[in-house]
């Protein structure tokens, strides 16, 4: 990417704010506008709403957006990794249907993996869709959903085949989370938020076009969708931040943030907010103290590199290497980026990191941190899982041996 | 910034390690650990030939002229080969002080002389006890005459010169010297290390002749920035022994059964390994962030070399001390091999200051707003 073609592009995109940025059109008008011309998702391909570009072109293109304060397209949730997804595996039915509306964020979505009985080991999902003649019958139980109880549509792990191996029989679906045959329940977590939910499906249906990818192809297409959202290609890294600006736009801006968003509202905490330990420990003057001064260096360098292998990730992709073993790479180097900084924010508050509300450091900022903090280790796949991943497929070690082979109506399962 | 090398650096990273392969087997490392020999020297002729120590030195100086990326490919594949050689004392501190501050006849009078490896240098700071500082030094000179004893000093027995660091009272209280080695009011003894395939003197001066280095009181700034640039370059290398111990590890483990299976299937062991990868992977990020900085003298080098250091003690540590558990009972014998990283690793993660030393100035340079 030579600084010429940057420059080319970054005038261009100024050129185009300049001619229809316009503050005064709604936001489904405005976004529709953007997936028309491309500049809502760059790095798109061409034929889909974007443009070609790659990755590494996006800061760019952002900063010229944010030039003029144009607001972006929605870009952050699992709607992100439903389009990832899509755009990989979909028809162009699929396409035309639901990239549109993703990027106007009019719809969105939620991701139906894990089960009571499965998380970890996904490919053991017991949600059955039957094939009834006319339509995918489906009935079973979700768990975890994040986003559910906003979702217009859930990606759907389901088993299709009892008689064969366990990965050899899931099928992927998009299911109208609108109908009637969906029962969807939050579910509070430990820090008191209430962003995931139980799911309950019974006899509700799906379309035989709504299927994505072969009958029996489930488990590939589940894997596209876990490497994005490993390489938090979810977006939540990047949660729309309120411009604060006066404005209609804006105003509908705020209220997507605050509705649809809101069950991300935590997610920065469990991340371990890094970004507050310097300043945390300058006004409690923590600074001061040399142990304290040794745990958040540790800290800054962890953090240094987890940013710098993300980025030498990005680089890779755009020379076209394959796609690797960052995704795990990245997550374990989050989750311990998390838990220190956790450790940190400890050390410095003292006491203070105790009080939850307007009591607590940074009004119980700090204590989210502290409860919010567990959960990078087990969303999206647990650091074992990471671990094991890393092992067999970078490594390549063999794999342990396993009592689950042969039909999946014979595994050993749990009972829920 | 660049995160990987360029097609001509990874050639050149090619024919480093096919070169290393083929003529620093751990064969050479043991010879050393075991023997009286202070380096090996038929791979130090070998190593000049191929112009290795000639690599940044500019053209004008009989030097390659190349960049500090090709320095550390080079670094990192003499890191991952463990390489018994006065490598790193010659040409990332000894060469690296004199371009950093040496006048052009001091430049013209020592840089073709490292470049063509007809002589070694070192660096000779510390003093034995706990870290060094201006205030410890207790080495001191005038007018030309240096004394005073220094402690470990890395290839000290070896070298022809050292550059000394020396108490004084202007400035920031230290002065940098050259000194000549082979003269008569210098004597050095050997001293035993944790690791002997890298070896290390005393050395004590006695009104050795010196010749100032840079300009009086500002040793102290230099060594700093010597110490900077240098732990790049040997983060390069932590990086390249940490990965040495974890295909170390994966061999045995891949080979190796108990309970009826290899040990590599269980996952404590490949757990383990994965930490391994991943500590290695993320140390050599910071690396490559390293390796920007210095080659492009950002001001951003404190903290690029801060993050790279320690980054590259800890995964250099755990790799190796997770190599000899991979190994069980073997690991902990003199016959194998995983005492040669393990041992490397704990001499690089004190050579030019420990972990808190550049914890303590990550935070320093972050807290006084160096670009973070
Ligand atoms: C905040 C949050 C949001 C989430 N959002 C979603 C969502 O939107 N959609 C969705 O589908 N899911 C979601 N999840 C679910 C998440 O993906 C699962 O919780 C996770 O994959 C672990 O599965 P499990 O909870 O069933 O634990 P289990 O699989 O039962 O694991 C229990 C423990 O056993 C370990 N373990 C299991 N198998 C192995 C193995 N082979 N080797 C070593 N250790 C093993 C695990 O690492 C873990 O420590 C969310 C979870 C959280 C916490
Ligand atoms: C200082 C010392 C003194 C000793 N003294 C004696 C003595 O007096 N008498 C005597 O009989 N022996 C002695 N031993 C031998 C010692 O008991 C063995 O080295 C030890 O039991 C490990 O066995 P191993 O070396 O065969 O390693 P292995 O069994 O080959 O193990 C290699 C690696 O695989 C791991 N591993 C193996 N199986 C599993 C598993 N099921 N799950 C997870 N990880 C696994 C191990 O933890 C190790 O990290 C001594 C060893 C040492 C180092």
């Amino acid at each position: 990417m030579s600084n010429l073609t940057v420059n080319a592009v970054k005038e261009e995109v100024r050129a185009w704010l300049q001619e229809n940025w316009d503050a005064g059109l709604s936001l489904v008008e405005w976004r529709n506008k953007l997936a028309d011309s491309g500049w809502g998702v760059p790095d798109w391909p061409g034929q889909w709403y974007g443009r070609d570009l790659p990755v590494a072109m996006l800061p760019e293109i952002e900063e010229e957006f944010a030039e003029v304060n144009a607001v972006g397209v929605a870009r952050s949730g699992i709607r992100m990794l439903a389009a990832a997804t899509i755009l990989e595996h979909g028809n162009d039915l699929h396409k035309k249907e639901f990239l549109r509306r993703i990027l106007t964020g009019e719809d969105t979505w939620c991701q139906l993996f894990s089960e009571p009985g499965s998380g970890s080991d996904l490919a053991g999902a017991t949600t059955r869709a039957d094939f009834d003649g006319e339509n995918w019958i489906v009935n079973g139980q979700k768990l975890w959903t994040t986003s559910a109880h906003h979702a217009d549509y859930g990606l759907l792990l389901a088993r299709t085949d009892w008689d064969v191996p366990k990965h050899q029989g899931l099928t992927y679906f998009i299911l109208d989370m609108t109908q009637p045959g969906v029962d969807v329940h939050q579910v509070k977590q430990m820090n008191g938020h209430a962003s995931f939910n139980q799911v309950f499906i019974t006899d509700a249906t799906v379309a035989p076009q709504y299927r994505v990818d072969e009958e029996g192809a489930g488990w590939r297409v589940a894997m596209t969708t876990l490497a994005h959202e490993r390489r938090n290609a979810d977006g939540m890294n990047r949660l729309n931040r309120d411009s604060g600006l006066p404005g209609a736009i804006y105003e509908e801006e705020r209220k997507e943030v605050a509705t649809v968003m809101e069950p991300y509202k935590w997610y920065p905490q469990r991340a371990g907010r890094v970004d507050l330990v310097m300043q945390r420990a300058k006004q409690t003057g923590r600074i001061e103290n040399a142990s304290v001064r040794q745990e958040i260096a540790k800290l800054l360098i962890m953090s240094k590199s987890a940013e710098w292998t993300a980025r030498r990730a990005r680089a890779a992709q755009e020379l076209g290497m394959p796609q690797g073993p960052e995704g795990s790479l990245g997550k374990l180097a989050a989750s311990n980026v998390a838990k220190q900084a956790s450790g940190v924010h400890t050390l410095i508050s003292g006491a203070d990191a105790l009080l939850t509300g307007s009591d607590g450091a940074m009004d119980g900022l700090i204590a989210e941190v502290l409860v919010s903090v567990p959960a990078v280790s087990i969303a999206g796949g647990t650091d074992e899982i990471q671990r094991n991943i890393i092992a067999e497929r970078v490594l390549g070690m063999e794999k342990e041996p396993r009592f689950d082979s042969g039909p999946f109506k014979d595994v050993p399962r749990n009972v829920v | 910034m660049n995160f990987e090398f360029s097609e001509e650096q990874n050639l050149l990273r090619e024919q480093a390690s096919g070169f290393l392969k083929d003529h620093c087997s751990t064969k050479v490392v043991r010879k050393i650990l075991d023997g009286d020999e202070s380096y090996d020297q038929e791979l130090w002729t070998k190593v000049v030939e191929m112009g290795w120590t000639a690599t940044v030195i500019p053209e004008e100086y009989d030097g390659l002229g190349m960049s500090y990326l090709e320095l550390c490919v080079i670094a990192e594949e003499l890191g991952r080969s463990l390489a018994p050689l006065p490598f790193s004392s010659s040409v990332y501190l000894a060469t690296e002080a004199l371009l950093v501050a040496g006048s052009k006849e001091q430049k013209e009078e020592w840089l073709p002389k490292l470049a063509s490896g007809s002589i070694i240098g070192c660096l000779a700071a510390g003093e034995g006890k706990g870290q060094v500082t201006p205030k410890s030094l207790t080495t001191s000179a005038d007018a030309s005459s240096l004394s005073g004893s220094k402690l470990p000093v890395a290839d000290g027995d070896i070298a022809d010169f050292a550059v000394v660091f020396a108490a004084c009272d202007s400035g920031d209280g230290a002065s940098t010297y050259l000194v000549d080695l082979n003269q008569s009011s210098v004597s050095r003894q050997k001293l035993d290390t944790i690791d002997p395939s890298r070896s290390h003197a005393k050395i004590d001066f006695a009104g050795a002749s010196a010749e100032l280095l840079g300009k009086e009181g500002e040793g102290w700034a230099l060594l700093n920035n010597i110490y900077d640039r240098a732990a790049v370059l040997f983060a390069w290398e932590q990086v390249g022994g940490a990965e040495t111990a974890l295909e170390m590890a994966k061999d045995y483990a891949m080979g190796r059964f108990a309970f009826g299976r290899p040990i590599a299937t269980y996952q404590a062991i490949k757990h383990k390994l994965a930490n391994m990868y991943v500590k290695n992977t993320l140390a050599k990020s910071n690396c490559y962030y390293g390796a920007w900085a210095l080659s492009t003298n950002a001001p951003e080098l404190p903290i690029a070399a801060a993050t790279a250091r320690v980054g590259a003690i800890q995964a250099y540590y755990f790799a190796s001390k997770e190599n000899i558990q991979t190994h069980g009972g073997m690991g902990f014998t003199w016959e194998f091999d995983c005492q040669f990283p393990y041992r490397r690793s704990k001499l690089l993660s004190i050579n030019i200051g420990s972990e808190p030393v550049w914890q303590e100035k990550l935070i320093k340079a972050i807290e006084t707003g160096r670009a973070a």
